[in-house]
This record gives structure tokens, C-alpha cells and sequence, in this order.
């Protein structure tokens, strides 16, 4: 098409928010006049007695206009969010039956294995969700294949952002929020994965405890405060309990709601399609449009999730059996979206700052807070840090496609890629193992991947968005050669109508 | 930029179904040409060994009585056959041979049995000793013979009689996860190990196996005599039969949330979920949205 606006035969319903919609002006005021579901004996009064006192209408008519740009790129915060929903719904049959006991007891139960077995009240909770609570192993699973997707999809929701440089002004608080909300997701994670008080998990509170020691100076008293005295205590998995399911869920909850709170105050961005300005919103109203397509987008989600958490076990806690503080089992990896930081402690080298035989700066400080620390909050206020070095401080409501910026783009690439490096690093000895190489010049590579990588990374990025940029794509040259028809004699004959024999051959070239 | 820069740009862009279709078809049809090949050449090396191998693994369980040690086997033809397949890299009288082999005393009847019924030895063609196990070379005869041969030249530990049957898999599971996980994984599936990775000036050893495919009698054997980076243990024959047991276990322990994925932790459990999972829920997403107004 060619014009803006939809084309005429177009069965879409677009509309052009920013411009005068056409509406019943009488259906917004006054009280006495029909409101949706008048005709209905019941719902007609509720909705009028409502209305009277509320507005309900007028809201309601404004929300179900609301328009949603139309690109399947805008459905990834959607997906996010319904993973949180699945997240709440197992985690909300989990608490029914998880005891957050850290008390030791002796396992009676149907796992041979473990018979006679000294566990916390905790772990031997989650045995019984897994074999005796009926639905329980599922609810377990698809509760962890959910946080894996949740935060997968956090992760793809704001590299789309970022590329498209949708946290430009005035939508740079709303990246920040977004991010935090992705601190929050990763907090929850950690907190999910320590619960279960198994070999893996305390291990993992080990290396958190370990890391809290570095801290200079504060190190034992943070530690001490946070745990509860020296590691192992029983105390953790009741404070990690709360932070799980109520503490952080609560922030998440309040936090989401303010994030779509500015998309719909500040009115969703959009991408360069024609008609689209800086002060319109062109795409799907929410009713009868886009409400089908966000429910389409959570069912499929969660039947994604079902699928794993019926046809891949994940961590099956069973086989790693109760933390016990003087054992230790390989491969032991955080889960994927903390395998970056586990990359960082496993890469680093063991060097400490002591001076008058004080340890000034405590390994592992260094990689497993300061470096982190400080790749995250240059990504957290990176609006701010683009806006410095650009210049630009006007508003934007049309996105760039990723190759308009280049060393945007580049710098994105190059963050991929330390996390990627990292990523690889943190489960370096599955890769020796499945590789043949030997785990340390495993190490040694991936030590200098980590400052090579990004570099490389950024260069090729940039040439490639430059190239894009300057030189475009070229249309899809058309077909050489002639073209046949068979005649109804038998014979051939050549066709010189050029747009037939692109209509006959399944409206070949572009729109 | 460059024509080469051009042209990919081009068909990066959306390419008609038909064309990403065929390129996938052409994909999958490349894919199963090597899987094929792949294939018959596992088959063709399958019926070469397949004689010895199927004889081989039914020794392992003749050998665990040690009747057949302690009877005393033919010990000038053991010595002909350790001249033979043997002597080269660890001695004629098992001393070692510097930048060859490693001194084979202290092994024992134990220590040999491990080495031939895991097919560690004798070493393949470029073969280093760290390769996972595989089926023996020689044929349980031949083994039975080396065995003997090697206990009379390099005495060690003898063959512990493990018997799985009735012993206490609960006592194996705390057993083998205080002492065995720590490098073999706690579902036995093997995993990575660091160190030197040097054995007598040879490529070394950095990986410990996976125990999926052992035998009982190949775990006694090797807890007893600690095969090269392994420390060895000094448990009583009870507790090698609870560890064996266990490791029994694991290897038909039924898995009742899937697919085990290996058994290896997080590590497969984030690729399973961001290749599987987020690829699913993106192409759901490009599948309900249309395409942007042109």
C-alpha cells in the first residue's frame, strides 16, 4: 500500500490515535443514557450505578480505543509479564505445601534413596511436593521453566528497546524502571533457586555468603546480619522464603503496574511505517483488536511452559540430595541468567590488596560485586549516558531501526558479548567435559575473550549497521528470461504482459 | 561498501516462505546425509569389534568372583601376550618406560582388569588414556590371561567380589556423594576436572567419566586401585557394594519430571529454555502479529 491509513479492503481495524476519533458524543454524557451492556436486566444497572460514581464509561470507552502499535517485537514485554503471571499462579500452589524450615529431621518417604536421610524440614518439604503432592512435581517444574523463560524474556524485552532506542525522551524512567525490574526478577531467582536447600542450591548460598565476606572492611557484619550468624544456619531459607513470596513480588507487582502506567501515559512508540509521526499512534485498538491478541500471546506462553515442565525434568533435587556443608558435586552452575557473575568469580584472578597486613580489598570483591556492579549501572542509566554524548535531548516517539545508530548497536553488541564470554565461562567445565579440552586453557581463552570479544563484536556491528545504513536493501530484481503460455492448440506462445506474469507466479516482488 | 556487504543485505531481508522452506528442506536433507554416513560408519566399526566386545562384557561379571585369579591361570602364555600388547610402553617386567608408559606396580589384579575391561587399554591407534570407556579390545580370554600375568608381575590389589544384591542403596547414595560426586557428578554423568593434566610426561587426563555404561565390578576395580588422577579408596567391601549399588541405581533411576537433560545441571536446563522455550514464544509472537503496515 502505498498512501497512509490502512487501504481500502483492509480487514484490519487501524486507529490513528492523536487525531479526532469519531464518537457517540452522547454516549459519554449524562447518566441516564445507554451504557455498555444496557440492554441486559443486570448488568445494565451495576454498570450505570458505577458509572454515576466513577466514570466508568468514560474510562472505559478511552481504554477499549487505546491504541496498540501492531509488530510482534511489542508482544516480548507482553510475554514477560505473562510468565509472571504463571510464575504467581504455581508459585501460589508451591507455598500451599513448601515448609520454609531450616530445622534438621530424619526422611520417611516413598525416595528410597534418601531413606534415613538427615534433611532440613524444607528439603524434605520439596520431596514431598515432588513425589507425593498430586500435580506438584509439575507445579515445581513449570515454576522454574516459567523463571527461566520470564527473565529470557526480560532480557530479549530490553535489548528490543535498547536497539531501537525506545528509552529515549521522555521514556528514560520507564527503562530504569524496567531494568530495576529485572534486578528484582534475577533477586527473585536467586532467592527461588536457594529455597529447595539442596547440594546445588547450598552451594550456591555458599558462593553469595563468600562473596558478601569480600566486602571490605563490612564484609563478616553484612554476612552475619543477612544469614544469621555464620554459615550454614537454619535461618536462611525462612528470611529467603519471605523475600520470595512476599518482599519481592510485592515490589515487582507495584513496580510493573507504574511501568504500564507511562506506556499508556506516555503512548506506546512506534516504528517508521507510513503514516506513522511523532504524534500519532498508529496500530490495533485494544478492543476488539489487540485484547484477542494479548490473550492469544498468555495462553501460548503458558502452554510453552507447560510443554517444559512436563517433557524436561529441571533440577531434580532428589539426585543432588540435602545441602551438607562438607560435600560438594560438579557440574555446579547458578541458573543461566546468573551464570554471567559465575563466569566472572570462575575467570578472576585470586588477587587481593593487603597493606599493614589489612586486607584492603578482599577477593572475591572485585568480580563479584564491583565488576557487576558497574556493568549494570552504566546498562541502567544508559538513557542518560546517550543522551551526554549525543546531544539529543529532544523527544522521540518513532523508534530507529537498529542499523540508524550505529555505535548504539555496536555498544549493544559489545555488552552481548562480555555477558556471552562470561556466560561461557561460568560453565566452563561442562564445556571441557563435552569439548575435550582442558578446563583451565578453557579459562585462559575465554580471559581474553572477555576484553577481545566486545571489541571485535563492536567493530563488525558497526560496519555492518554503516553498510546497512548508507546503502540500503535493493528491491528484488525482477525476472529475466520470457515467459510461455500454453495456448489451448497445445502450442506455446510468449507472454509480454509483465504484471500477469508477476500475478501468475504468486504476486512476485514486493508490495 | 563492498558488492559482499550488498548482497547480504539483500537477503537478509524477508525472503518469500517458499525460499526459507526450501533452504530449511535443503538444510534437514544435508543433515540427515552426514547422520547417514555417521551411521554406517558406526555399523562398519560395530562388526569389526562386535565379536570381542560381546565376549568382553560378559567377562566382567566371570571375573568378579576372582575364581579364575586365584586358580592361577596360564602364566607363560599371560607373559607372551603382555610381551606382546604390553611390554613396549610398561616394561617387560611392568617397571614402566619413561615418555612411554607408567610403572605398573601396585596395580595388580584390580588395576590391569579395569584398564583391559574398559578398554582403556591396550591403547588405540593415537588413543591417550583419558578417552571415556569403551568396549574392550581383547577378548575376555586374552584379558583373563593379562590379568593373572600382571598381578604375578606387579602385585596389588586382587579383584574385590562386589555384589550389588541387598546392599543398602541409601548408605551407597551418602557414600557416593561425599566422595565420588565431587568430580563425577552427582547423577554419575561424568564432568571436568582440572590439574596438571600430565600422566608420566603423556597427554593427560582432565575429564572424570561419566559412570552411566559401568559395571559393578568395573566401579570395585577402580575404587580399589584409584586409576590414574583417582585417589584411592580404602573402604570395606560393604561400602563398595553399597557404592556400586547406587551407582547401579542412578543408571536406571527412572526420571519422573522428563528428560533428564543429561543429568548436568543448569548448565542444559538455560539452553533448553532460552533455545526451546523463548525461540518458541518468539516464533508464537511473529506467528499472531502481522507484519507492519507497508
Amino acid at each position: 500500500m502505498t498512501g497512509p491509513g490502512p487501504a481500502p479492503g483492509d480487514d484490519r481495524v487501524h486507529h490513528v490515535e492523536g487525531e479526532p476519533v469519531p464518537r457517540d458524543a452522547d454516549a459519554i454524557e449524562g447518566d441516564a443514557l445507554p451504557a455498555p451492556g444496557g440492554q441486559l436486566p443486570v448488568v445494565g444497572p451495576v454498570v450505570r450505578f458505577l458509572d454515576n460514581r466513577t466514570g466508568l464509561v468514560t474510562f472505559g470507552r478511552t481504554a477499549l480505543e487505546k491504541v496498540f502499535p501492531d509488530h510482534w517485537t511489542f508482544l516480548l514485554g507482553e510475554i514477560a509479564l505473562f510468565s509472571f503471571i504463571v510464575l504467581l499462579i504455581t508459585g501460589t500452589y508451591l507455598t500451599l505445601f513448601f515448609r520454609p524450615d531450616g530445622t534438621q529431621t530424619i526422611y520417611a518417604g516413598p525416595y528410597a534413596p534418601l531413606d534415613g536421610t538427615k534433611m532440613s524440614a524444607a528439603f524434605s518439604s520439596v520431596l514431598a511436593l515432588s513425589f507425593s503432592v498430586e500435580g506438584g512435581l509439575l507445579a515445581r517444574q513449570a515454576h522454574h521453566w516459567a523463571a527461566l523463560l520470564f527473565i529470557a524474556a526480560i532480557v530479549t524485552h530490553l535489548t528490543r528497546i535498547f536497539l531501537t532506542g525506545a528509552f529515549r525522551r521522555p521514556r528514560e524512567l520507564n527503562w530504569i524502571i524496567g531494568f530495576t525490574l529485572l534486578l528484582l526478577a534475577l533477586g527473585e531467582g536467586i532467592t527461588g533457586y536457594s529455597l529447595p536447600d539442596d547440594l546445588l542450591s547450598g552451594t550456591g548460598l555458599r558462593i553469595i555468603y563468600s562473596i558478601t565476606m569480600a566486602i571490605p572492611f563490612l564484609g563478616p557484619w553484612v554476612a552475619s546480619l543477612l544469614f544469621g550468624g555464620l554459615f550454614p544456619t537454619t535461618q536462611i531459607i525462612s528470611r529467603l522464603f519471605i523475600v520470595h513470596v512476599l518482599l519481592l513480588p510485592g515490589v515487582l507487582i507495584g513496580l510493573i503496574s507504574v511501568h504500564l502506567l507511562f506506556v499508556w501515559i506516555q503512548k506506546h512508540t512506534q516504528y517508521k511505517v507510513p503514516g506513522a509521526t511523532e504524534h500519532n499512534v498508529i496500530g490495533l485498538s485494544l478492543w476488539p483488536g489487540q485484547a484477542f491478541r494479548s490473550i492469544g500471546a498468555f495462553l501460548l506462553t503458558a502452554a510453552v511452559i507447560a510443554l517444559l515442565g512436563g517433557l524436561f525434568e529441571i533440577n531434580p533435587v532428589w539426585i543432588y540430595g540435602p545441602y551438607v556443608p562438607y560435600a560438594a558435586a560438579v557440574p555446579a552452575q547458578p541458573d543461566y541468567y546468573v551464570g554471567w557473575l559465575e563466569g566472572l568469580v570462575r575467570m578472576a584472578p585470586n588477587w587481593q590488596l593487603t597493606l599493614f597486613g589489612i586486607t584492603i580489598l578482599p577477593e572475591p570483591f572485585i568480580p563479584g560485586l564491583v565488576v557487576p556492579g558497574v556493568l549494570f549501572t552504566v546498562l541502567w542509566v544508559w538513557p542518560f549516558i546517550e543522551a551526554f554524548i549525543t546531544g539529543d535531548h529532544r523527544e522521540h516517539n518513532l523508534l530507529d531501526w537498529p542499523w540508524e545508530a550505529p555505535w548504539r548497536a555496536a555498544t549493544g553488541a559489545a555488552f552481548a558479548t562480555i555477558f556471552l564470554v562470561l556466560l561461557l565461562e561460568g560453565a566452563n567445565d561442562v564445556l571441557a567435559a563435552w569439548l575435550l579440552i582442558p578446563v583451565e586453557d578453557l579459562t585462559q581463552f575465554f580471559r581474553i575473550m572477555v576484553f577481545v570479544g566486545p571489541v571485535v563484536a563492536w567493530i563488525v556491528t558497526y560496519r555492518l549497521a554503516r553498510a546497512r545504513l548508507e546503502h540500503g536493501t535493493k528491491p528484488i530484481e525482477p525476472l529475466g528470461g520470457i515467459a510461455l503460455r500454453r495456448n489451448a492448440t497445445g502450442g506455446f506462445e510468449e507472454v509480454h504482459d509483465r504484471a500477469a506474469v508477476d500475478a501468475a507466479l504468486g504476486g512476485g516482488g514486493r508490495k | 561498501m563492498s558488492p559482499r556487504l550488498q548482497r547480504a543485505s539483500r537477503t537478509g531481508g524477508r525472503a518469500p516462505v517458499s525460499a526459507r522452506l526450501a533452504r530449511s528442506v535443503a538444510g534437514l536433507a544435508v543433515l540427515a546425509a552426514i547422520g547417514g554416513v555417521a551411521l554406517l560408519g558406526l555399523a562398519g566399526s560395530g562388526f569389526a569389534v562386535g565379536q570381542s566386545a560381546s565376549s568382553g562384557t560378559s567377562g566382567a561379571s566371570a571375573a568378579a568372583s576372582g575364581a579364575l585369579v586365584q586358580s592361577g591361570g596360564d602364566l607363560s602364555a599371560g607373559g607372551d601376550l603382555y610381551m606382546q600388547t604390553c611390554a613396549a610402553c610398561h616394561g617387560v617386567q611392568g617397571q614402566g618406560v619413561p615418555g612411554q608408559g607408567p610403572t605398573l606396580q601396585g596395580q595388580g589384579a584390580a588395576g590391569a582388569a579395569f584398564a583391559l575391561y574398559t578398554g582403556r587399554m591396550p591403547l588405540p591407534e593415537n588413543g591417550v588414556p583419558s578417552q571415556p570407556r569403551d568396549k574392550p579390545i581383547l577378548t575376555q580370554a586374552q584379558i583373563q590371561l593379562l590379568v593373572n600375568y600382571v598381578a604375578h608381575i606387579a602385585p596389588g590389589p586382587t579383584i574385590p567380589p562386589v555384589d550389588t544384591s541387598g546392599a543398602d542403596i541409601a548408605a551407597g547414595r551418602q557414600l557416593f556423594i561425599n566422595n565420588c560426586a565431587a568430580c563425577h557428578g552427582p547423577d554419575a554423568a561424568g564432568g571436568a576436572i582440572g590439574g596438571p593434566g600430565q600422566i608420566n610426561g603423556l597427554p593427560g587426563i582432565f575429564i572424570a567419566p561419566s559412570l552411566h555404561s559401568a559395571t559393578a565390578q568395573i566401579i570395585g576395580d577402580a575404587v580399589v586401585t584409584g586409576p590414574a588422577p583417582m585417589p584411592k579408596f580404602n573402604f570395606p567391601l560393604k561400602q563398595i557394594d553399597e557404592i556400586a549399588a547406587y551407582i547401579k541405581y542412578l543408571q536406571s533411576a527412572p526420571t519422573p519430571g522428563g528428560d533428564a537433560l543429561g543429568g548436568l545441571g543448569p548448565v542444559p536446563e538455560g539452553y533448553v529454555a532460552v533455545v526451546i522455550g523463548l525461540v518458541l514464544v518468539l516464533l508464537f509472537a511473529r506467528l499472531i502479529s502481522r507484519r507492519p503496515l507497508e
